[in-house]
């Protein structure tokens, strides 16, 4: 019985070990192909034309849509920072999604809105009814439109959708930061292949402790929270590598609903993003590669390096935990939507290589992590594993997870080197440890509960992002 | 488990182990060689500043026999330069990469195999702007790769030799289409030098260089187009669009009467409101009745469109809206919205609270 049990232990930990290899070569893969990408990015950087895109009148204007919910804190500062964002012609639409707090009220005070009749196609869905429309006295591009909240940002963001007047529409969050030319970057695959590009997602990454200035994020620095440093590492090398990585291959599932750039016409015809969706930012893109591939249309989702938003993650363990639930609750309500693509040939390679690797590594990855882990200790404490054994199962289950953040590191020292502090460097080496050992099975541990609260269906706790706002250049200097 | 599979495991431990060290050891020497490089430009910077200078400010003197490091930090300086300077210092400066050789060997990377270097070099010529180099430009426009199309259509911009003109129109409508917006710029920069042959490809040429001339022809404020415009007018789809709103754009009276009976009778929402928008940008106030009744039209974008021109039309423009926003139409809201805004465009600006920095 003893021989059976250790067999059966050996052959169960084989297969983990040999998913965990498999795994992370496809994480190294992408690695590798998006740092081709980012350097080749990089080296034609001096010729890109972005000046020419600023200068040029026939530039597509762009609609930036902010929805906001209780953002009283950060959305003057944050609607400023938008409508000078660096680009020909934009427009900022905030939709104030039912907030408790003195959101409007600032808004109005800053800048000196009035009302004005309320009008929209009425062509994109809403739940939450709009209320009314106001605009500043000193004809700024600017309109906030007030709705009632039915606790979905998707159905706030698509109230901006329905009124904007231009025929590229940003979706942002209200607490979001954007570098000065990010809308520039995001708009220029647009112009130079306007027949295909439908969709641009830009990089975010975390703003925590980096000095901020009128809207602006003027110095880089590194959490001093390990939950927000570890985070750090994370959207390195999943968020920008993992994202160019797919982009390269037009595989590109996920465009951040920080800042994504969607051709109007596009989403109108989708209806914008879709009712009750959890996963609101995947769900659109699933479906926009499921429009473009059913009617045979050419197209491009592109993911753009360069452009920069900046979003505040959590700090705390909880507030992580919510969130990571949810996106598991996202993915999972992705996949079983879009279920009829997954393996299907009719839609290219998102049909047959990216669904089935969401499948088998996003939505099963955690399962057969956890339950490899606590398999292998379990042998090793009743002797039913040697130990030369256990030690190749962790070099490959933390090992070749640390070697791939560290070569995410690697990558962004020598590309955009945002964070180059001396003391920067062995925080993000500890947190690079940390994050392999401890925090990913802990997340692996959310995001199976997200997993479950998804089969119980029950209802979603989106909870409260305790903001901490943003580190003034006066904070910083006292540091 | 055997040894094999042992020393397999330690083997893989020793790998990681190994990257990890390297990894760390690659992030250090990049910082460290990177700010001795630093240093180093900043010292041979300081050398060659002076030199440059000079040149930018007209004073007539040799530059030493500059090699290595020093060469490239000032051709590097130049080649920056060329984009912030005009006139005579953009004149000295090109003469100095010419002397140089800078400018030869960009026209042998515009040959050259690498689309980054093709890329480089095209847009080096570009920046330099001697219309000599116009033929080798242009032979990019039909290059394989994208991005070598695009950059040598700004670079025909910049240069700003009005014979560049039939390259480019050409070169929207191939096969391997430079995009419309990027050669209509770069068109337009070329200055009313080009507008014949935009007349004749707006009348002759290929749907897309249709499209392209009619639009050029908007931003050069052409009235000598008017005739050919209001002719592609008819034509339908993107030509007509964009030659609906280059008539704007003009703002010519002639329009007015197309442009009138495309927002009372054309079957195509699309047309009906640029022309709708075209006939508050010409400003003629004897189409008021017509879009008065447009902001009945069943397409939102139509409705909104004649509001605005109505609020451009003056005073018999602004009281329709006023009839009309007073009744009880579908277009009363258009028309109360289009009076609201109008309002406030005259309304004196207020000045915004300062920014909180949280």
């Amino acid at each position: 019985m003893r021989d059976l049990t250790a067999q059966l232990l050996q052959g169960f930990n084989l297969f983990v070990l040999g998913y965990f290899v498999v795994l992370n070569t496809l994480y190294l893969v992408l690695t590798l192909l998006a740092a081709s990408g980012i350097s080749r990015h990089l080296r034609r950087l001096s010729f890109a034309g972005y000046d020419e895109i600023f200068a040029n009148p026939l530039t597509p204007p762009v609609t930036v849509v902010l929805p906001a919910h209780d953002e009283e804190a950060m959305i003057v500062g944050s609607v400023e920072a938008m409508m000078a964002l660096r680009y020909p012609q934009h427009e900022v639409i905030v939709v104030d999604d039912g907030s408790t707090d003195a959101t409007f009220e600032v808004l109005r005070t800053a800048f000196g809105l009035v009302e004005v009749p309320l009008e929209s196609p009425g062509r994109v869905p809403v739940a939450g009814e709009a209320l009314d429309q106001w605009v500043p006295i000193d004809g700024r591009s600017l309109v906030v439109v007030r709705k009632r909240s039915v606790g979905a940002k998707g159905d706030a963001a698509n109230v901006g959708i329905d009124i904007a007047r231009y025929p590229l529409v940003c979706i942002t969050d209200a607490d979001a930061i954007l570098d000065e030319d990010a809308l520039l970057h995001l708009a220029k695959p647009f112009v130079d292949d306007p027949a295909r590009v439908v969709a641009t997602g830009g990089t975010v990454r975390a703003v925590n402790d980096c000095v901020v200035h009128r809207g602006r994020v003027v110095e880089t620095r590194l959490p001093r929270s390990w939950v927000a440093r570890i985070q750090v590492i994370e959207y390195l090398r999943s968020f920008l590598l993992g994202r160019v990585g797919w982009s390269r291959l037009q595989g590109l599932l996920i465009i951040s609903g920080a800042f994504g750039l969607f051709r109007k016409d596009l989403l109108v015809e989708l209806g914008g993003f879709r009712e009750g969706a959890i996963g609101e930012d995947a769900d659109l893109v699933a479906r926009i590669h499921r429009n473009r591939r059913e009617q045979h249309l050419p197209y491009r989702v592109e993911f753009v390096s360069e452009p920069v938003c900046w979003t505040e993650v959590p700090d705390t363990l909880e507030v992580l935990g919510r969130q990571r639930r949810r996106w598991s609750r996202g993915l999972m309500e992705v996949l079983s939507v879009h279920r009829r693509m997954i393996g299907n040939p009719r839609y290219g390679r998102i049909g047959t290589v990216v669904l089935p690797y969401y499948v088998a590594f996003e939505l099963l990855g955690p399962f057969i992590e956890l339950f490899g882990i606590v398999s292998v200790i379990f042998g090793l404490v009743f002797g039913l594993l040697d130990v030369p054994f256990a030690v190749l199962f962790f070099a490959v289950a933390f090992g070749y997870g640390i070697l791939l953040s560290v070569l995410a590191l690697v990558v962004e020292e020598f590309s955009y080197r945002r964070y180059s502090r001396r003391r920067d460097l062995p925080a993000a080496l500890a947190a690079i440890v940390l994050e392999n050992v401890g925090f990913r099975q802990l997340h692996a541990w959310w995001r199976i509960r997200g997993v479950i609260q998804h089969l119980q269906g029950g209802s979603l706790d989106w909870g409260t992002m305790t903001r901490t706002g943003f580190t003034s250049e006066e904070d910083a200097a006292e540091r | 488990m055997n040894d094999g599979a042992a020393g397999l495991a330690w083997v893989s431990l020793a790998i990681i182990v190994g990257s990890l060290v390297l990894g760390t050891l690659a992030v250090l020497g990049a910082r460290l060689l990177r700010s001795g490089r630093d240093r180093r430009l900043d010292v041979v910077t300081t050398t060659v500043r002076p030199h440059l200078l000079a040149l930018l400010a007209g004073e007539p003197a040799e530059l030493p026999p500059w090699r290595g490091r020093r060469r490239r930090t000032f051709e590097g300086l130049a080649r920056r330069n060329l984009t912030l300077v005009k006139g005579e210092a953009h004149a000295a400066l090109v003469d100095a990469l010419e002397v140089a050789g800078v400018l030869d060997r960009a026209r042998r990377q515009a040959g050259s195999f690498g689309a980054t270097r093709r890329c480089r070099g095209v847009e080096l010529l570009g920046r330099a702007a001697r219309a000599g180099d116009r033929s080798v430009v242009e032979a990019c426009l039909q290059d394989r790769d994208p991005e070598v199309r695009i950059v040598a259509a700004r670079a025909l911009g910049r240069i700003g030799d009005p014979a560049a003109a039939p390259a480019l129109i050409a070169a929207a409508a191939s096969d391997r289409p430079v995009p419309l917006a990027i050669a209509g710029q770069s068109l337009a920069e070329l200055g009313p030098g080009t507008t014949s042959l935009l007349e004749a490809a707006l009348v002759g040429g290929p749907p897309l260089a249709q499209a392209l001339a009619a639009e050029v022809l908007g931003l050069l404020q052409t009235p000598s187009a008017v005739g050919a415009l209001l002719e592609a007018v008819g034509r339908g789809g993107e030509v007509q669009i964009r030659a609906t709103r280059s008539l704007g754009r003009i703002g010519s009276p002639r329009a007015v009467p197309l442009l009138t009976d495309i927002v009372a009778h054309d079957p195509a929402w699309a047309n009906r409101a640029v022309a709708a928008r075209a006939l508050g940008a010409i400003g003629d106030s004897s189409c008021v009745e017509v879009l008065a009744r447009a902001l009945d039209d069943e397409r939102y974008e139509v409705a909104v469109n004649a509001g605005a021109a109505l609020a451009q039309l003056g005073p018999r423009g602004q009281i329709q809206l006023a009839v009309v926003g007073a009744g009880d139409s579908p277009g009363a809201r258009f028309a109360r919205q289009a009076e609201a805004r109008r309002h406030l465009r005259q309304a004196r600006p207020v000045t915004p609270l300062p920014i909180p920095v949280t």
